[in-house]
Parts: C-alpha cells; structure tokens; sequence
C-alpha cells in the first residue's frame, strides 16, 4: 500500500503547471466514442453501438505507452491478465481474460486471422512488429456464437497499418538494459485513387539482448548462465483495391527467435528454445448478392527446437532435443447485409484444421520418444443485429455451431530408460474423436442518451480439449502425464451487464459485472500410480479429466479523465471470484475433490493506472500496474506474491521527422518471482531514436 | 536517401539472415582396449574372476560423445546402462567380476550429440564349469537415526564400524551406509550412502554431508525374491551373485525400511552384498539394527 502511495504522490507531482492549451485533443473523449470497430460483430460498428464490453488501443497510446512487447500494451484494457514474468526474455507470455486462466482460453487475430495455435492454443506474440500496429481491438467475455473455439474469455484482435501515402516508411533503432539492440524498418506505398490501386508494405524488425540470470543470487550455481535473446522476422503485405468491388490482400511472415533458457552445462547455447515461424495469408474482401463478403485463407508453419541441458538431483547429466513441427490452415467467409431497415444480418462459415507433430530425442541416453496427431473444425455461424426505437435499442442475437474432430494420434516410445518413465517401448495409435457444439448469444443495449448506454448480454464459450491432452503421454513438471483421448470440450456460460457513460466531455467512466459458470473443465489427477523417471523421488501419474465446474464472478470499471487537453488520466480496476464450485466423478480418481478451491493464474484484484502528457511534439506516460496474488496450485497451497510495477515513457518529435524515447520500465525495480520460482528482470531501461518519412 | 537506404539494407539482412551451411559427420569410432592388463576379446573365467575391459572411443566430427551404451546379456536376460558424456575422447576402463551366468556378453556403443551412433563391439565371457561358490563375510549394525543421543548413523563396510557424525566426517573415505528418517518427502527409516542427494536439513552443521569432500556412493534393489529365512540360510556367496545388478542400475536409497526385507548392494569401490532389515524403532532419534553379508575380503 506504502508503494500505491508513492506512486500516486509521484502521479500527482507529475507537471500539471506545464499544461498548455491545445485544441485538437479537446473532443478526444467524444470522438472516441464513434470509432469504428470490426471484431465484437465481424461488421463495422462504432464502438458506441456495440452491446459488449469492447475497448480499442489506438495508434496514439501505442507510442505513448511505455512497452517491450505487444502484449504489454494489453494492460490498458481491465480484465486482461498479461503475464510475462521474464520480460522480453519470456518466450511465451500468458494472456488471460476475464477471470479464466489459460491462454488458450482467450482467442487472438491478426487482422482477422487467428492467431492461436490449434496445438495448444498459445499465441506468439513476438512476430508482430510494433511499428507494423494501427489498433488493438479487445472485447471481453465469451463470443463462441461468433468466432468458435478459443474464445472463452475475449478477443483481441491486432490491426495493423495499411500506407497512406505514395511512399513512406520508418527506421528505428533502441538501446537498452541488458545489452539489448533493437532495430526495426518499415518501407511501404500506396498507389490507391478513387479506391482503386496497389498497396504494399515490407517491414523487419531485428533484436538480440544478453539477459541476466532467472535464479535468485541466492540459488545461483556455476551452471546458471544469464538468458539471452536473438530474433529477426519481417512481415510483407500487398494488396490491390478494385474499387466498389473490394480487394485482396496477400500477407507473407517470418519470424526467427532464439531464446535462452539460463542453464549452460556443456553445450554451447545451453538450454535454449528456438522457433521459426513461417506464414501465408490472404484476404478477400468483396461484395456478394448485395452483401459484404470477407474471405480470409491462412497457412502457418511453426518449426520449434528446444535443447534442454540438466542435472539431475544426483548430478547425472541430460541433454535433451525436442523438436515440434506445427501446421496450421483454414478459410474463413463471413457474408453480412442489411436484410430488413432494422436488421443486419451476419453469416459465416469456418474450416480450420492443425496438425502437431514431433520428437524427443535424448543425446545421453537411448530414449526416442515420437508423437503427432490432427485437430478439424469446422463451424457455421449466423447473427443478426436488429435496432429498434430510432437506434435506441440495439438487440444482437447469434447462433454458432462446431464440429471438431480429433485424429491421426498415434506415439511411439523406442528404446526408454528411467529418463523418461517408460518401462518399455511400444506405439500406439490413439481412437479419434468428435465433438459437436452450439453456442448461441444474446445481447440487448439500450442508449439512454447519446452518451449513456447500458447492455446486458448472455453468450457462451466453447473449447475443444489440447492435442497434448488427448495424445502425449510423457513427464511433466508435475509428474507423469497419460495421455486421454476421451476429453471432452469445456464450454461456459456467462451473464454480463455493463455500461459507458460520458459523463462530461472531459470524463468518461464503463464498466461490467458478470457472472460464468463454466462446465468439464479440464483438471489433472493422480491416479495413484507412480514413476521412477530417474530422479531420487518417484513421479505421480496424472491424467487430465473434464471434472470441474467452475464459478466466475466478476466485475470491472475503467475511467478515462482529460484533466485537461495536454493531460489524460486511465484507470482500470477488474475484480474476479473463480472458483470451483464442483469437483469429481472421476474414474479414476473419486476420492480427489477440489471444490471450493480458485482457479490458478486469476489474480482476485488487479488496477491499472496511467497519467498521459501531451505538449506539442512532446509526450510523457506513467503508469501503474498492480497485479494480487494467484494461486500457484490448483491444491491452493501455495500463493504467488502479489506485485507492483510502474512503468514510465517521455518521447519527442523533432520536424516531424524524428522522434527519440526513453522507457523505464519497473521504475520502483520491483524484482517479483514467478511460478517456476525465478525472478523478473527488474527495472528495464530503454532509449530509441526513430525516423519516419 | 541514406537512411532509406540502410532501411532497405535493414530488410535484406532480415530476410536473407539465418541461413547456415550444413555439417558433414562422420559417425563415431569405439574400439577395445587391446593393451596389457585388459581384456579384449571372448574368454571363460572362473566364478568371481576379476577381468578389466577398456574403451577407447572418438568422435568422427566436432561434435562431442554425449552418450556411451552398455548391454549385458546374462543368459538371455539382458541389462542396460546409459551413461551421459561430453567429451571428443572417450577413455572408459570396467573392472568386472564374473558372475553365476554361464555366458555373458557385453556390447558397448558411443553416441556424439547428433545422435550418431558407432559400430557396437561387444566380448562374450564364459562361466568355467569347474567353479565354487565363495566365503562370505557377516556382521550386524545398529545405526542410530539423525536425532539420536548415542548411536551413530555412519558405516563402513570396509571395516564394519558405526560412526557419529564428527567421526565419519574425519574419516569420510571409509563410509559406504548411512541411516537417516525422512519425515519431509515420506521416505522415512532409509538407508543410503553419502553420495546420495539426502536433504541438508537432515545432517546439518559444519560436520554435515553437504560440507563432506568424499562421498562414497552405494547403490540398493530390494531383493525381491528372497525372504529373510532365505537370507539366514545364506552361507556362501550364491545368493549374493545370483541377486546383484549393475552398479549403474541400482538406487541410491533403501526408503521405507521395515523389519524383515533383504536388499542387495553394491558400492562404487566393488563392495557387493545383501543385508536383512532385523528391527526398526523409533523416528528421527530411532534406530535401525541390519544384518549385512558380503563377500569375503
């Protein structure tokens, strides 16, 4: 509390005197209110007639907000739980929305296109270059009826720039803590008169850090070496306007990443994870039958390598190669006219379908470990959007349905040893599986006045089980996984009501309250068994089970405060309750009952808090991040700290042309531990210079 | 223009960057030992003979040998052991001592850290038909567990002495057994060696195990078909052979002891026997009484 004090007396000692007058950001408040959205409906609706809780980062605050990476930015929206304790050091952050825990759970586009893998469902949220982004777009809560799996918890939709002028383009280069280098480029032109051209962009991006050690000084033995980072990708965009006929845009991607793991014991590199990312995409956007037609088609290949070096508690030496090849693809079309004066129909169908495949491949012992398997699905959707009463009350109703179709699981064991638990070899092909489900919505928003507007809403979420679930046996953290090819999907339903209201031109205040409950979700049990893996210490034998009902109550406000036309206020505070309400009917298990026990990775309170400066060319952002404590198990015996973290920007445009920043991030070097027990990265310093033409 | 430029030279690099040349292998070589004082090809030994194998292996490319393959089949009952490695040079020397099967073989093979594998070379050594059992040597132990006033929880199996703490630390060469209790991870009354990883909590202090230079390693496996009248019965080394394993393969602690198991053991020095759990009492201040048949020095 000592520290929420000291920041709020810095917040307040932030150089109010130094405001100035400026028009142009006055209506800033209103004019938000009629921004144009595309992901809460998959139409173009402003953000004041959508019946949801919807919120948009904009390409303003992107260069205001000090960040490292994208998902840091996604601390603006309340509700959204980031968690990426090493930094840019972190291979994957963990992005949880809505009081659910799981990044799976909450689906991810780029412009339009999923990005969550089918294995998994995690999102790599490094191969999207910063400079490349116009707008975020977030809607909280479950929209299953609209985008199928994945979104359980919210959407958030990464849009990205289209060039405006005939040539244009930028060059960055950052310096900072831990020997970081960073350095970014973006060429692009448009050739597009009377809606009709060619447009293109190419950018890359390019950084590499030295890192620092993940272990607390305290555990820090001759092994422990500092993590480290090398990535480079570019991404190449091109399309061609006809006109009132649409257009086609064609998305080529790379991305290359080396991430060190903090463990070196003979090989060079040490423990590391590398991944290169590869992907096609094209979009068509069109007229059909007197409606809108949107085609989206996508192709993703992820080539993951991670080499694991250990000891044991013995000090026996392992040298492990993992090797993931992930393959993903599907077409999306959505069709949507206006049927009726009051209606606004919406109507699509989706294919996807992803493959996992790979290797384990021990270097000190003989143990081969070789797995794959496939995941369809297959959805159609309608929605109709109906106003009444001049607009004044708005009525969405929506209807999905999916078949998903687990096959080809198979794994093969050759030749195991107590490295990996397995007593002996065999190969096994794994029954395929099917899964059908309906999600319907319903949401009503009645405007009060133009600037007050209250909705309430009834949705569902739906999520098909994880590729690893239902085909990989093997050694976990945990213990020993057995792989369950009967999962079944975990779907949810949530209540929510919310609202937004303009108070003054000056002061704007939404907020929700809602409330889930959630069915077979997903939870590991021990089966009784155990497993020599190698260790001094036997290795419990789980397997995952759809044993849970789970109970979410939540609520969340957000203030937005134009102190005065140079100086913004943000706050953001979300409250969740997830708890298991009901827990059991296992097989295997009956005796195991977590009910009553909190979901992990939901931390109860969390607040955001950022003052924005802006004077002429100059700008300056402070803000706050608090984060409460999260279980670490789902037992509920061991809870994460809670932690603080203020973050600061100040950044100048010089003739249009330059613009240099300074970032502090973790400003109180508020050094925090994370689940696996190693620490954050503390105060992150970084300086950049850009030119834009 | 100059910075549009390196722009552009920017984007070059980041799209061409990354590609790297392939490298050529060429797959390990292991080869016996053929010097004086080692054995490097088939013979037939007499029960308990002691012959000395030795392996010399290189690898073909700069990559290092992670990983050295030995099987052994005894009577078509075939053992593995896996051992980790980070070296170009392998020089790797076995002491065996020939066991009750008639034919054993021995296959050993190199891996480098592309998985390439070496050709394997393997001895066969025969059981010489006219062979005899050997003596064996006997005496019981009462260890006193970490919290007890006036019994230590050290042995040696060279000289059959109990040790406290303070003792076995200035003779730390000498210990092959250690009697703790483990409330923490459920292990309880358990037997292990100093090598093995024993939470420094149990024997703290200056004189503790984490502050020990030399520790001696044995490693355990119940015995799991012989019973404790089988054990009494025990007069010569039969039953010591026919229930020993691979040091490699043993366990580095006997956990949750009680009154009337038999566990085999060997140590890291070639010190092989069983002994009988005769009673057990108590907790941390407790005590454990064992029975212990080796071969004869």
């Amino acid at each position: 509390m000592t520290r929420i004090l000291k920041v709020a007396f810095l917040i307040l000692a932030f150089p109010i005197a130094a405001i100035a007058q400026e028009n142009d950001t006055v209506t800033k408040l209103r004019v938000s209110l009629e921004e144009v959205v595309v992901t809460a409906t998959r139409t173009e609706r402003r953000l004041q007639d959508i019946a949801a809780r919807v919120s948009v980062i904009n390409r303003d605050e992107i260069e205001q907000i000090p960040f490292s990476n994208i998902d840091d930015l996604l601390k603006l929206s309340a509700n959204v739980n980031v968690n990426r304790s090493w930094g840019i050091f972190s291979k994957n952050s963990s992005v949880t929305m809505h009081g659910l825990p799981g990044s799976a759970r909450t689906l991810v586009l780029a412009d339009g296109f999923p990005k969550n893998k089918i294995g998994g469902g995690s999102v790599n949220w490094h191969n999207i270059n910063p400079d490349n982004l116009e707008r975020i777009e977030v809607i909280q809560g479950p929209a299953s009826a609209l985008y199928g799996n994945n979104a359980m918890g919210g959407v958030i939709n990464l849009i990205s720039r289209k060039p405006a002028k005939p040539f244009e383009g930028s060059l960055k280069v950052l310096y900072g803590s831990y020997n970081t280098l960073g350095t970014s480029a973006r060429i692009g032109g448009s050739q597009v008169k009377d809606h009709q051209g060619l447009y293109w962009s190419v950018d890359g991006f390019y950084r590499k850090g030295d890192g620092y050690y993940l272990d607390p000084p305290e555990f820090l033995d001759p092994t422990d070496v500092k993590t480290y980072l090398k990535e480079y990708g570019t991404n190449i965009m091109t399309g061609y306007a006809f006109g009132k006929a649409g257009s086609v845009d064609l998305y080529l991607d790379y991305y290359n990443e080396l991430r060190g793991a903090g463990r070196q014991i003979h090989v060079e590199g040490g423990s590391f994870e590398a991944t290169v990312t590869s992907s096609v995409r094209t979009k068509y956007s069109g007229r059909l039958a007197g409606g809108d037609l949107s085609v989206l088609a996508w192709y993703m290949n992820e080539d993951y390598h991670g080499q694991k070096e250990s000891l044991n508690e013995t000090n026996e030496y392992r040298l492990l190669d993992s090797y993931t090849l992930k393959q993903d693809q599907g077409v999306w079309t959505s069709w949507s006219k206006k049927i009726l004066p009051d209606h606004h129909l919406t109507a699509g169908t989706e294919w996807k379908s992803g493959s996992v495949s790979g290797q384990d491949l021990y270097a000190t012992s003989t143990d081969e470990i070789r797995f794959g398997s496939r995941m369809d699905i297959a959805g159609v959707f309608v929605q109709d959007e109906i106003s009444f009463r001049n607009e004044k009350l708005r009525a969405v109703a929506g209807l999905r349905a999916d078949w998903s179709r687990f096959h080809d699981g198979f794994q093969t064991i050759n030749e195991p040893t107590s490295v990996t638990g397995f007593t002996e070899g065999f190969s096994e092909n794994f029954d395929p599986n099917r899964w059908f489900a309906l999600s319907p919505k319903l949401s009503l928003q009645y405007s009060f006045t133009p600037v007050i507007k209250a909705y309430i809403a009834a949705g569902t979420g739906y999520i098909p089980p994880d590729l690893k679930d239902l085909s990989q046996t093997g050694k976990i953290n945990k213990g020993f996984r057995l792989a369950n090819p009967n999962l079944k999907p975990e779907t949810l339903i949530n209540y929510e009501t919310g609202y937004s209201w303009l108070i003054t031109e000056r002061l704007k205040m939404s907020g929700s309250y809602y409330y889930s409950v959630g069915y077979n979700f997903q939870y590991m049990i021990g089966t009784g068994d155990s497993i020599d893996t190698g260790g001094s210490s036997l290795k419990p034998v789980l397997v995952s089970e759809n044993l849970a009902r789970v109970r979410i109550l939540g609520a969340d406000l957000t203030v937005r405060w134009m102190i005065s036309p140079s100086l913004i206020l943000d706050g953001g505070y979300s409250w969740n309750d997830s708890k298991i309400v009901k827990f059991g009917n296992s097989e295997i298990n009956p005796e195991k009952d977590l009910t009553g026990k909190y979901m992990i990775e939901v931390s109860p309170n969390q607040f955001y808090s950022g003052l924005t400066f802006r004077h002429r060319n100059l700008s300056a952002n402070l803000n706050a991040n608090y984060v409460g404590h999260q279980w670490f198990d789902d037992e509920n015996t061991i809870l994460l700290d809670d932690y603080f973290v203020v973050n600061f920007r100040i950044s100048q445009t010089f003739r249009k042309h330059y613009r240099i920043w300074f970032d502090i991030q973790n400003l109180l070097n508020n050094v925090y531990i994370d689940r696996k027990g190693q620490v954050s990265p503390g105060r992150y310093l970084t300086a950049g210079v850009q030119f834009l033409w | 223009m100059i910075l549009r430029t390196l722009a552009l030279t920017a984007l070059a690099f980041f799209i061409f960057n990354g590609c790297k040349p392939e490298t050529n292998y060429a797959n390990p070589d292991i080869r016996f030992v053929a010097g004086p004082g080692f054995l490097s090809q088939d013979t037939v030994l007499m029960l308990n003979d002691t012959v000395n194998i030795g392996i010399i292996a290189d690898t073909g490319s700069d990559q290092e040998l992670t990983h050295l393959h030995i099987s052994i089949n005894r009577d078509s009952v075939e053992s593995k052991i896996d051992t980790a490695l980070f070296t170009k040079h392998l020089e790797y020397s076995r002491i065996i001592v020939k066991g009750i099967a008639a034919s054993e073989t021995w296959t050993f093979y190199v891996r480098d850290r592309a998985r390439r594998k070496s050709e394997e070379i393997s001895l066969t050594l025969g059981l010489d038909k006219s062979s005899q059992y050997g003596k064996i040597d006997s005496l019981t132990l009462v260890l006193g567990a970490q919290d007890h006033p006036e019994k230590g929880s050290f042995a040696s199996l060279a000289n059959g002495k109990v040790y406290n703490t303070s003792d076995a630390f200035a003779d730390q060469g000498r210990i092959h057994l250690v009697y703790y209790y483990d409330p923490v991870t459920g292990d309880q009354n358990t037997v292990a060696s100093p090598g093995a990883n024993i939470d420094g909590s149990i024997f703290n202090g200056p004189e503790g195990l984490s502050n020990w230079s030399v520790k001696n390693t044995t490693r355990f496996n119940p015995a799991g078909n012989l019973t404790a009248a089988d054990f009494d019965r025990c007069r010569n080394d039969s039953l010591l052979l026919t229930n020993t394993f691979d040091f490699e393969t043993g366990k580095r602690k006997a956990k949750t002891l009680t009154p009337g198991q038999v566990y085999s053991f060997v140590t890291d020095s070639g010190i092989m026997g069983l002994f009988k759990v005769n009673s057990v009492t108590g907790k941390q201040d407790g005590t454990i009484s064992l029975t212990v048949k080796m071969k004869k020095k």
